[in-house]
This record gives C-alpha cells, sequence and structure tokens, in this order.
C-alpha cells in the first residue's frame, strides 16, 4: 500500500567530471582485460557442456526451485514453456558447484532477444 | 528497575547493504570479494550500477551473489575455466532448451567445441551491459527504492574509494564531519535523503546533549543542610535548600539527583533519587525522593552535596529515531518520508468512509473550522492543525484520534512535548470512551497527576486477572523489597501485563520522547498524532513519527512558543525551528482553527491582528467575558485592559543573573489585592513574569507586604510566560521587568512569546512596565499604540488611574 509518486521522476543522471572518468575507466577496464586474456593464449579445457535429460524435460518449474543441487527435478509432461503475465519467461541457469551441477532458475524478459527467439521456435514446433 | 534502556533500541542496516545507497533487497545486492562490501545493482544519480562504479574504482572483478536472492550464494564463474573476471564473463543460451550457462568470452565461449547442436556461440552476450549486471541476474531496484536510498554523487563515490585506500572502515559521514571548532551545518529546507538529514541533525542533537551534561554537572552545591521525611510510599524523601537558581538551569519533576554526605558522623554515604517537589508558592524547599532506604544517615542533617545527574536518554532517543529514519524504510511510508525531507510528491487521498456526524462522544460539539479540521486530516497522509490561542485544539484533536481508532481499527499514538499537554489531551480522548494508556516515564510514575488512574504502571496495578502479580506488589509496597527470586518474578510478570495492556490499547499516550520508551520499540502506529508539535525539535519530533507512521497529524502554533533550545551554537544552526514550521516554510498549508472561546473580545484584537492576519473570530461576546460583581476600575468600561505605567529600577537578583523590580512587584502586589477584595478567586489569578528572580521576589513580597491572608497569595500562580502556553486563567497580570535604558527588553522580544503572553487571559489583563523602555521595541510599539488610542495606557493610583500623555513614536510596519 506504500505507492508513493515523486513528481521529480526517478533517480537523474548527474553530469560530472567524476562520472565521466567513471565511464573512461569502465572502458579501459574492459578492454585490458579481454587483451590481457588473449595473451595469456589459454586452452578451453575438453569439458562438454551437455543438457541433463531432467533439465530438457522441466521446461517449466513450479513453484520456481533454487539451488538444488543434483536432485533430480519432479517429473512432468511436457509442455511448453509459458510467458507469465509480466512477460517473462522462465530459464534455468547451470552452474557448478565443485563437482556438482547446480540448477537455478531465471525469469528472462521477452525484450531479451534469446527468450523470444526461444519463444519462437517453440511456437513454430507446435505448428508442425 | 529505572535503568532497563542500557539494551537500548536502535536499528543498523544489514551487513549486506550497499555500501553507497544502503539498498539491501538480497535480490539487488552483490559481494565484492576483494574488498568484502556489498553494492547494489541500481545506477542512482551516476552512469553506472553502483557495483560496477565500485569495481572499475577498487579494480575489483570477482563477485558473489546473496545467499536470500533468487540465484542463492553463488560465484559468478565460467562454466567451463571457472574465471571469475566479470568483465569477461557472459552467457549463451541452449539451441534448444531455456537453459543458460556463464561462459568467459575468452576462450571458452570462442571455443570450437562449443559448435555442437546444443549451443550457439555467436549469441553470447556479457553480464554487464551498459555499466549494470543484466536486470535478470542481478536484480535493479526499482525507481522508488532508489529515491528512498541514501543519494550519493559520483563526486562522493570517489571520494569515498579514496578513504578506503587508507582506511577501509571509513564511512560516507566520515567525508562531512566538521572539526571540533567549527560552526556546525544549518538545517535545510529540503534534503537530499534521510542520511543527509541524519547528518546535519545528529550533530545538532550532540551540542544540545553536551550543553546539557556541562550545564547539569556544573550545578553541583555543597554544604547542603538536609531535613528527611517519609512518604506514603515509604521511600525516604531528602528536603533541602537550593542556594543558587541559575536562570537557564529549570529543575523539573522527576530530575534525577544524587545526594552525598560529607560530614563525619555517618559512614560515607551516597543516593540518587527523583525530584519530587521544586521551588513554588508553598516554599523554595526541594524534595528529592530516594531509590533506595538502605544506608540513608538519617540523623545526619548537614554537609551533604547535592549533583544533578545528566541523563543522556532523550538525546540518545532522539539520535536513534534519525537514524532508524535513514536505515528502516518500514519506519514510515514513501509518501511521509518524501514528503517530510521536501522532496515534491504527487497528492494521495486516504480512500475512508466519512464519519457521518463529526463530533465525538463526550466532547463538546465542534464549530465549522473544527468539523473541516477533521473532516481534512481524515483524508490525509499528512497534515498541519494550526490552533490560535483558546479555539479548541484539544478537543479537535481528541475528534480526530477518535475517528482515526474508528476508521483504522489499529491504535493510534498520542504524543506532545510536555507532559502537561499530554495529560489535557489524554483526559478528553478518556472521555470519548476509547481505551486509553497513558505512558509515563519511569522517574515520574510517583507524581501525581488528573490522569493518574490511566498510567501504565497504576493501569498494571488494578489488573484483577494479575492475581499473583498484585500478591508480589502488595508485599513490595508493605516491606519495600523484595528477595531477588520474587523480584525477578514481579519484574516478568510486570512486563507481561505491560505488554498486554500496550497491545490492546486504541489509544497510547506520551510525550514525544516518551515514544522512544523500549516498552514500545517492538509496536508499530499507523496514525500518530503530536500535539504541541511547535514546541519540539525535529529530531525530537521524529521520535514518534519513524515508529511506522503512515498517517501524520502536527498540531500546534508556529505564532506560540517555538521549542527550548539551550544550546546557542545549536540553535543558530536551526535547531530551535521545528518541524511544523519548516512545513509550512515548504509550502503545507496548515489548517487554522478560527474561533476563539478563550479570550474577551477585547482581548483578542491585537493578537488576532498581529499574529493571525485579523482571521480570528470571537466564540464569546463581552457580556459572557464580563465577570459579574467584580468591582474593578478598569480605564474603559468595555475593556477589561490596561497598561499601567511604572518607571521601577531593575536590579540584578541575589542570584546574580535575574532581574528584579521592586516598584513593578509592589504594583503587581496592589492589583493583586484589588482582585482578591472584589472576590476573584486567587487560583483565577495569574502573574506572568520573564524573570525567575522576579517570580521569587513577587511569591515573597506578596506574602509578606500584602494586606490579606498569606495563604490566598499563595494559591496565585506567579510563573514564566514559558509555564502559561497551553493554559488559561481568568485575570492576567504581566510584569515585564525590563527598565534599563542600556539594555534590550531581552526575554519579551520574541513575539510569539509576547503572544502567549497576551492571550493567557479569558476575562482581563493588565501589563505593568516602563512604556519608555519598551516602546524602542517595533512589536511592543505597536501594543503601546493601540493601548493609548483604546485609552488604556494609564498611570497614577489604582483607584485613580489616568489616561497618560506619553508620546510614542510612530511604529513602524511590522514585517513577520
Ligand atoms: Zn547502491
Ligand atoms: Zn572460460
Ligand atoms: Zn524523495
Amino acid at each position: 500500500d506504500d505507492q508513493v509518486t515523486v513528481l521529480t521522476g526517478g533517480p537523474k543522471r548527474i553530469q560530472c567530471p567524476e562520472d565521466e572518468d567513471f565511464m573512461a575507466s569502465f572502458d579501459k577496464m574492459l578492454a585490458e582485460n579481454l587483451q590481457a586474456r588473449s595473451q595469456e593464449a589459454l586452452k578451453m579445457p575438453q569439458v562438454e557442456i551437455t543438457v541433463p535429460m531432467n533439465i530438457k524435460t522441466q521446461k517449466k518449474p513450479k513453484p520456481p526451485v533454487v539451488n538444488f543441487l543434483g536432485v533430480s527435478p519432479s517429473e512432468k509432461e511436457e509442455e511448453e514453456t509459458e510467458v507469465d503475465e509480466s512477460g517473462k519467461m522462465c530459464f534455468t541457469l547451470m552452474t557448478k558447484k565443485g563437482n556438482k551441477l547446480q540448477f537455478s532458475t531465471l525469469n528472462i524478459p521477452m525484450s531479451e532477444n534469446f527468450a523470444s527467439k526461444m519463444k519462437e521456435r517453440e511456437e513454430a514446433e507446435r505448428a508442425e | 528497575e529505572e535503568d532497563e534502556e542500557d539494551q537500548f533500541y536502535t536499528k543498523d542496516l544489514p551487513l549486506h547493504a550497499c555500501t553507497y545507497c544502503g539498498i539491501h533487497d538480497p535480490a539487488s545486492v552483490v559481494y565484492c570479494n576483494m574488498t568484502k562490501k556489498w553494492f547494489c545493482n541500481g545506477r542512482g544519480n551516476t552512469s553506472g550500477s553502483h557495483i560496477i562504479n565500485h569495481l572499475v574504482r577498487a579494480k575489483a572483478k570477482e563477485v558473489t551473489l546473496h545467499k536470500d536472492g533468487p540465484l542463492g550464494e553463488t560465484v559468478l564463474e565460467c562454466y567451463g575455466c571457472g574465471c571469475r573476471n566479470v568483465f569477461l564473463l557472459g552467457f549463451i543460451p541452449a539451441k534448444a532448451d531455456s537453459v543458460v550457462v556463464l561462459l568467459c568470452r575468452q576462450p571458452c565461449a570462442a571455443s570450437n567445441n562449443l559448435k555442437d547442436v546444443n549451443w550457439d556461440p555467436s549469441q553470447w552476450q556479457p553480464l554487464i551491459q551498459d555499466r549494470q549486471f543484466l536486470s535478470w541476474l542481478v536484480k535493479v531496484p526499482s525507481e522508488q527504492e532508489q529515491l528512498r536510498a541514501r543519494q550519493i554523487s559520483a563526486q562522493q563515490i570517489n571520494k569515498l574509494e579514496e578513504l578506503w585506500k587508507e582506511n577501509p572502515d571509513a564511512k560516507l559521514e566520515d567525508l562531512e564531519k566538521p572539526g571540533v571548532d567549527e560552526e556546525p551545518q544549518q538545517v535545510l529546507l529540503r534534503y537530499e535523503d534521510a542520511y543527509q538529514y541524519q547528518n546535519i541533525f545528529g550533530p545538532l542533537v550532540k551540542l544540545e546533549a553536551d550543553y546539557d551534561r556541562k550545564l547539569k554537572e556544573s550545578q553541583t552545591q555543597e554544604n547542603i543542610v538536609v531535613r528527611w521525611d517519609v512518604g506514603l510510599n515509604k521511600k525516604r524523601i531528602a528536603f533541602f535548600h537550593f542556594a543558587k537558581a541559575n536562570e537557564e538551569m529549570k529543575l523539573m519533576h522527576g530530575d534525577e539527583l544524587r545526594l552525598r554526605y560529607l560530614g563525619d558522623m555517618h559512614k560515607p554515604w551516597m543516593g540518587v533519587g527523583h525530584v519530587i517537589k521544586i521551588p513554588d508558592n508553598y516554599g523554595d524547599e526541594v524534595a528529592v525522593e530516594l531509590k533506595s532506604n538502605v544506608g540513608v544517615p538519617v540523623d545526619c542533617t548537614m554537609h551533604f552535596v547535592v549533583d544533578f545527574v545528566w541523563k543522556p536518554t532523550s538525546f540518545d532517543r532522539m539520535q536513534a529515531a534519525l537514524k532508524t529514519f535513514a536505515v528502516d524504510e518500514t519506519s514510515v511510508s514513501g509518501y511521509i518520508y518524501h514528503k517530510l525531507l521536501g522532496h515534491e510528491v504527487e497528492d494521495v487521498v486516504i480512500k475512508c468512509q466519512l464519519p457521518k456526524r463529526f463530533s465525538a462522544p463526550g466532547l463538546p460539539e465542534l464549530n465549522h473550522s473544527q468539523v473541516y479540521a477533521v473532516k481534512t486530516v481524515l483524508q490525509k497522509p499528512l497534515s498541519l492543525i494550526q490552533g490560535p490561542p483558546g479555539t479548541g485544539k484539544t478537543v479537535t484533536s481528541a475528534t480526530i484520534v477518535y475517528h482515526l481508532v474508528k476508521q483504522t481499527g489499529g491504535s493510534v499514538l498520542v504524543c506532545a512535548p510536555s507532559n502537561i499537554a499530554v495529560d489535557q489531551l489524554t483526559e478528553k480522548i478518556h472521555k470519548t470512551g476509547l481505551k486509553v494508556v497513558r505512558l509515563c516515564a519511569k522517574s515520574r510514575e510517583a507524581l501525581d497527576s488528573p490522569v493518574s488512574f490511566l498510567a501504565l504502571h497504576n493501569q498494571v496495578r488494578n489488573m484483577e486477572t494479575a492475581t499473583e502479580l498484585q500478591k508480589l506488589q502488595m508485599l513490595k509496597d508493605e516491606t519495600g523489597e523484595l528477595s531477588s527470586s520474587d523480584e525477578k518474578r514481579y519484574r516478568i510478570l510486570k512486563k507481561q501485563c505491560e505488554k498486554e495492556l500496550l497491545q490492546h490499547a486504541d489509544v497510547i499516550c506520551c510525550t514525544a520522547v516518551g515514544a522512544g520508551d523500549p516498552r514500545l520499540a517492538k509496536m508499530q502506529f499507523r496514525s500518530v498524532l503530536i500535539d504541541e508539535s511547535t514546541q519540539a525539535t525535529e529530531p525530537e519530533c521524529m521520535i514518534p513519527v519513524v515508529l511506522g507512521c503512515r498517517q501524520l497529524i502536527l498540531v500546534g502554533d508556529h505564532c506560540q512558543l517555538g521549542p527550548v533550545v539551550m544550546c546557542k551554537k545549536a540553535a543558530r544552526a536551526g535547531l530551535s525551528q521545528s518541524l511544523f514550521e519548516r512545513l509550512v516554510v515548504l509550502g503545507i498549508r496548515p489548517i487554522r482553527l478560527q474561533v476563539q472561546y478563550r479570550m474577551h473580545p477585547a482581548l483578542s484584537a491585537f493578537p488576532s491582528n498581529i499574529f493571525y492576519e485579523g482571521s480570528l473570530q470571537n466564540g464569546v461576546n463581552p457580556v459572557e467575558r464580563t465577570k459579574k460583581n467584580v468591582d474593578f476600575p478598569w480605564p474603559q468600561a468595555d475593556k477589561p485592559m490596561f497598561f499601567y505605567i511604572t518607571s521601577g529600577q531593575e536590579e540584578i537578583s541575589s542570584s546574580g543573573t535575574s532581574y528584579l523590580n521592586r516598584t513593578e512587584a509592589a504594583n503587581v502586589e496592589k492589583i493583586v489585592t484589588r482582585f482578591l477584595r472584589s472576590g476573584v478567586k486567587p487560583d483565577q489569578i495569574g502573574i506572568v513574569t520573564p524573570y525567575e528572580g522576579q517570580r521569587a521576589y513577587l511569591v515573597q513580597y506578596m506574602q509578606h507586604s500584602g494586606p490579606l491572608n498569606a495563604k490566598l497569595y499563595q494559591e496565585v500562580e506567579v510563573a514564566s510566560v514559558d509555564a502559561f502556553q497551553g493554559r488559561e486563567k481568568d485575570f492576567i497580570v504581566m510584569s515585564s521587568v525590563r527598565a534599563n535604558e542600556h539594555q534590550g527588553i531581552g526575554f519579551l522580544n520574541d513575539p510569539r512569546r509576547l503572544n502567549v503572553a497576551l492571550t493567557r487571559a479569558r476575562f482581563g489583563i493588565i501589563i505593568v512596565g516602563n512604556p519608555k523602555v519598551l516602546s524602542k521595541q517595533p512589536l511592543w510599539n505597536h501594543l503601546l499604540t493601540s493601548y493609548k488610542e483604546q485609552k488604556v495606557l494609564v498611570e497614577g493610583p489604582l483607584n485613580n488611574l489616568k489616561e497618560s500623555m506619553i508620546q510614542l513614536s510612530k511604529p513602524r510596519k511590522l514585517v513577520n
């Protein structure tokens, strides 16, 4: 119930030399880090990144599952990835914690290119 | 038992709050693994989010997400190589599944291994875009959250990061700390955020606290002679005279004093107690009720020393309120937060069912402007009510409280700066039939008041259901002390009862400082009404406000006395301006109550014209305000007022600091005697005098030199203007005292104080003083000119008053 409309609008960027410096430093840091990385001549470790089968079938975790470690998600019928009311689509972020795989749910806004592509793709599949 | 406030309740930001702005939603914050500090993913007013601002400036690269965020405690790292440099990290989505992984740009995302059926490296995107973490990875705080947080600029961020290189624990406040000798920062009209607010008011409260402590500590008095007595509650009472009464040092009921015995008739002893009597008409003795009867040297009377025990409680509570306001976003609603800081906010109307009848049961019918005030206030989250003298402020406030309880069903917190004002309001609210609890400071529990029966400690005593507590209470009352196990049990039971009573109350009434009582610490009050808010400093006012306020009503009158600030430095910096006043300057129009029921219309005319733009209407007529059978020589029959010219010499009183005027005192006595002879009751006469020296002298002079029985004079109240604020008497005699050509008129120079002095009387007022000196001051010049025009500027003996022919200079136009 605590809604308030501040008439001066949202937070606005205040231009100042310190902020300009920050932007320049950011670009510099990005470029330097990338360059250093290229010179390290690292090799990609030979690991194949595969999407586990249980994740493939689980399209829409409900309720959102957080941090289950290697636990196989509940059996579910294959269904279309749905877009919720706020225009977001459920994705799973796959990370490694030690040797274990970890899956967490991400709500990706449809404004993200890859999310809308996924949606299109699914619709096309269904039409076939 | 009184000293349980050590475990004082203060709020702190959680450790994971953004070190820049304080935002602490776990979904929005990121931990910098190198500097071990948290930052949010909001930009504030800079071009990158706070975490990115920090990483770049600190040259840090690795981060961890919060354990309570949607992804849990996750170190962001490359799925392929484990690289943790967030400037290199990005993600790719799987081709056919809604799965993403984090991968570094070099070499993992560029590797050939990926070019299988599952992944599409061409879709790789960095985690940091537009100098902010992707919003679906780390939530961006809402605009509303960001506006409510601390507003930090890129300059401040820079300075802070520089400071951290030398001192990693440095705080933003450290950037602006003034040196010891510097003048404090002035108060502002508008504040960026509650941190700036705290940074400005905190040091002012500190100044005032230091001043108060030094003043109290300098008041030690030696060679005190004590007279011992025992109170009804079996506690020891020490009576003694205080040699010097410092004008600034106002001894008050409930103050804590320490008594020490230095003689050799008894082993060394020291005891602490509360003041239960101060010098008044009935005697100049001070009485202190000791906390413990153990070892009191009651056979000794000489060689005592008295010290003031300084209590930081009220100042600590102000500081705690300032802090809570800054760090706890549940302390007040967003609307009130921004309004109090002077930000422009879209108006909000509270949807509520307006009552059919605006007058509350048990209280007088309301007039038009009062109904308007009640109606308007109920629909607004923040309102100011200005109640000029005699306009029914208390009834209006009590009526508002009644409707708030009926409407919200929750409990309402009602405060005022002074105990007298709280008691008056408590009494009125009780009449409406609501369940009221009056919460008193523990040091004042022994003092009697008209609403004692509503006081929490008395309600606990009278709780019939608490039989075990009653038994222990009886035992305690009889024997004075309990065994330690009984005492422990007693306290637990008492706490339980207190909690129950507070939670079931419709209304809790206490002083503004009292709202910081630990017994209220865990409670939330949606609606808060502060009466006489114009007499409280801002930090004082904030104590009740930060208990969860969503609807705030400030009642007061900025044309009457403001808050008392003793430290000149703090006063100059603006601590003596009330919150009410600042909100008025910010453009919030107070709802003014316009009909006065106190003064004879002849008495209200001048204050109305000078202080209220002539807007005061009279709810009483001259007949109602003329005392039948009181034979008094008013120079104009239809005007019960005059200025009585007296040009006596002013002297420094024996205490060395305040002024007295013997001729004026003699004239005041003659007037009082005349009133008493014509049948006016002594308790209906008030004498207003600006100085403590004159007060003491007047009391003594009337009782010794007045022709009537000394007891009659004893009942005539003699006090300062400040002591009369909020009250009324049938007749007021004002001794203006200053008659020195070379000095200003000091105390009465403040227009607001003059307003209060002139508006206490219902039936008649007489001012005694020297017009030559007073007329130099523009406001007094106006007053004297007005009296002269009405032919009530007079001199001569009381039974033969003559219009004075004194020439006054033309009054200058007054600028408010
Ligand atoms: Zn932040
Ligand atoms: Zn990698
Ligand atoms: Zn704001």
